[in-house]
């Protein structure tokens, strides 16, 4: 099991108490309980999409910066290796911005770099203190995040 | 921000299309569970809707509907719609059950047929269509 599916088992066992609480509550037509439930099951959704994006981000940096390191490495005609020369090859590094980082690792002209992009969008508005009712489909981000983690490569 | 005369009027055709297909959705479900006469349905109109892109373009909040199951009298099940805008999928739409929920995404593009995927977790894998079958499992329909 991969940290995406780690991460999905634990976030689906808090959201089915949830999902109890709140059947419970329609049945007794409790109201305040059930927008209660309805608003920890959204804020669980932000809380485990934050934590995935932290480890889709560190795999993007990862493989960015592999693919920076060989690049330089490899590539023996200066006039070829001069573009990969000033890009850092420490992962950690800001110098390099995200989505640059992605365009790396995927064309920027293609519906994936997109997706990522709208992910990335995402993370900002939930984690800058944005709307903070905008949706989530966690397993949605699960699938994609693992098939962009297989294909995303150096 | 989208924030054109044309964009806003593309986003409330994709709100109208979202109520569209969630009418579409509970038709579905009361055409299946009409034969069992001790399943009910009741409607309530209780989801508020009002997104990020609505409220970014002035389009007005809307009320949506849940769809209630009810069998001998008790409720089973409650569907309710999540959203539309979600990244990934064209909507998500919520089956509340005592031992969780089902989510069903809406994989289509815009504007297209919906093609409906239930995902129940704890389970990994991959999505299971949502038809007839799939339901009347789950409602434990024998």
């Amino acid at each position: 099991m991969n940290i995406f599916e780690e991460l999905k088992t634990l976030y689906s066992e808090i959201d089915n108490y949830y999902v109890k609480q709140l059947v419970e509550a329609r049945r007794d037509a409790d109201e305040e309980k059930e927008n209660e439930f309805s608003r920890r099951r959204e804020l669980n959704d932000h809380a485990y999409y934050l934590f995935m994006f932290t480890r889709f981000e560190d795999h993007i940096r990862e493989q960015s910066s592999k693919l920076i390191k060989e690049s330089q490495d490899n590539i023996t005609d200066w006039g070829k290796r001069r573009p990969w020369d000033i890009l850092p090859t420490d992962k950690q590094s800001d110098k390099l911005f995200f989505l640059n980082r992605v365009s790396l690792l995927v064309d920027k002209g293609s519906h994936h770099y997109q997706t990522i992009k709208n992910y990335y969008d995402l993370r900002n508005t939930i984690g800058h203190g944005g709307i903070f009712s905008t949706p989530v489909s966690i397993p949605t981000v699960v699938n994609d995040f693992n098939q962009y983690s297989r294909t995303l490569q150096a | 921000m989208i924030d054109t005369t044309i964009s806003k009027k593309h986003l409330e055709e994709r709100v109208n299309d979202w109520e569209k297909r969630i009418f579409d959705l509970y038709s579905l479900i009361e055409k299946w569970l009409a034969p069992l006469s001790l399943y009910k349905i009741k409607k309530r109109n209780d989801v508020r809707m009002y997104e990020e892109f609505m409220q970014r373009n002035n389009i007005p909040e809307r009320t949506l509907t849940s769809l209630d199951i009810y069998f001998k009298g008790s409720i089973v099940a409650t569907i309710k719609p999540i959203g539309l805008w979600i990244v990934g999928t064209n909507g998500r739409v919520d089956i509340l059950v005592s031992q969780g929920a089902v989510m069903l995404v809406d994989i289509s593009e815009s504007f297209d047929s919906p093609i409906w995927v239930a995902h129940k977790g704890p389970k990994i894998g991959k999505e299971k269509e949502f038809n007839k079958e799939y339901f009347f499992n789950l409602l434990g329909v024998s």
